[in-house]
């Protein structure tokens, strides 16, 4: 007899947890963060140094405000290295006739994007997380159910993929497997603001878990 | 009878206490943290080699690899650098490669990094120059684990006024990311950014 009423019991309880439907969607938002500033790198011959005053003078004299500062741990022998940073598009291309003109050597010209913000996060996550209810909703639908509640949410950011886990991020190779990872993705990386591409390009990821009921 | 019931009634507790535990709703959220550091002091590899006389060069004479290295120690000295501090590098395979040729280093903080790269002297010529973190801050790590901390909880709380729910208790921790080192690390660029990355479940309640 009282075999007969756990048995009962157990078969109820499983019964009851089999009607629970749950649906697991995986919500996504991208987003890009724009370059501030163009900016260049050039090198001069430590023979040729007058050529920076005759720089700093024209640059001076066409409205560009910024200076050129010397770049830290470029110096060597024979070189020295300024960078100069330009928000104007237009002054930005004086720049550059400037420097042909004066038969400067620019070794780079890069991309300041703005700096990372975790407050910013947000905001995608919430977008990611409308993403997943869209895509439950939908599927929800199709199974002519309805979502009663949502019963977990897993961050999922980029990073945080398993991937990454067994990568030291404080190693010159870690730091190089990364940035190869970035460069397949396409994006930059979160935390430079240097850049020779003038977005930085991230996606946020979030795992919704929603119980769904026959309707 | 009454054992029946008093079965019945702890099966029921096991059953909906498993239940329970299986469908524990949560909100796990990663707290992201981060501190520029700059470097404290920087490494400057160069070489000290003979040069010999062309008709291009200014000298006129050979310069040999010893009389290279005295004037190369005493521009050193002028900048109140003994020749002590100027340590032996490890040659590099695709370098410049003479009999008389050496690779050497010196560790300067940035009050003498300038000076040194500026140092015109024959047969001296800079290869490199690399940056060391040497004193990072003990407290750093606590900073940014709090501060990750922070972010999590933040982000956990807006995502749930979103969907007009409560973030509960913490249920668990993981760190993912940390540990800093104490050792010097050599870096190519003066500062580098320190981060610190916590993932953090709260209890989701309605």
């Amino acid at each position: 007899m009282r075999l007969f009423a756990i048995l009962i019991l157990l078969l109820t309880t499983l019964n009851t947890n089999a009607q629970n439907i749950t649906l697991r969607v995986l919500g996504k938002a991208t987003y890009a963060e724009y370059a501030e500033t163009n900016g260049i790198i050039i090198s001069i011959n430590k023979s040729e140094l007058d050529k920076i005053t005759k720089l700093s003078d024209t640059i001076s004299l066409i409205g560009i405000n910024n200076k050129l500062v010397p770049v830290a741990g470029t110096n060597t022998t024979n070189k020295k290295k300024f960078r100069i940073e330009e928000k104007n598009l237009n002054l930005f291309d004086k720049l550059l006739i400037v420097c042909n003109d004066l038969k400067i050597k620019i070794d780079k010209v890069y991309y300041k994007l703005p700096e990372h913000k975790f407050e910013n996060e947000d905001k995608n996550a919430i977008l990611a997380l409308n993403n997943a209810t869209s895509q439950a909703r939908i599927i929800a639908n199709n199974l002519n159910c309805k979502i009663v509640k949502i019963l977990n949410i897993d961050d999922d950011t980029t990073l945080a993929d398993p991937l990454y886990d067994n990568i030291d991020m404080e190693s010159e190779r870690g730091k190089l497997v990364i940035k190869l990872l970035q460069l397949l993705g396409g994006g930059n990386s979160l935390h430079k603001t240097e850049s020779s591409k003038p977005t930085r390009d991230g996606g946020y990821t979030i795992l919704v878990t929603y119980k769904l009921k026959k309707t | 009878m009454k054992k029946t019931i008093q079965t019945l009634i702890l099966t029921l507790i096991f059953s909906t206490s498993i239940y329970g535990q299986s469908t524990e709703r949560f909100i796990r959220i990663i707290g992201n943290a981060k501190k520029e550091i700059k470097a404290d002091k920087a490494k400057v590899y160069f070489t000290i080699s003979e040069s010999k006389a062309t008709k291009y060069s200014k000298n006129k004479e050979d310069i040999t690899y010893e009389d290279a290295y005295k004037e190369v120690v005493s521009k050193f000295t002028e900048l109140g650098i003994s020749e002590d501090d100027i340590q032996k590098a490890f040659k590099k395979l695709n370098s410049y490669n003479n009999t008389s040729s050496k690779n050497f280093y010196i560790e300067s903080d940035f009050n003498n990094l300038e000076k040194i790269t500026n140092i015109v002297a024959n047969g001296f010529r800079i290869t490199d120059t690399k940056y060391l973190y040497g004193k990072i801050d003990d407290n750093l790590e606590t900073e940014l684990s709090l501060k990750a901390i922070q972010d999590a909880k933040r982000k956990a709380k807006t995502i749930c006024n979103d969907i007009k729910m409560k973030v509960g208790k913490i249920l668990n921790i993981e760190v993912k990311e940390g540990g800093f080192s104490s050792s010097t690390k050599e870096n190519k660029e003066s500062n580098t950014i320190k981060t610190y990355k916590v993932t953090i479940t709260f209890k989701l309640i309605d």
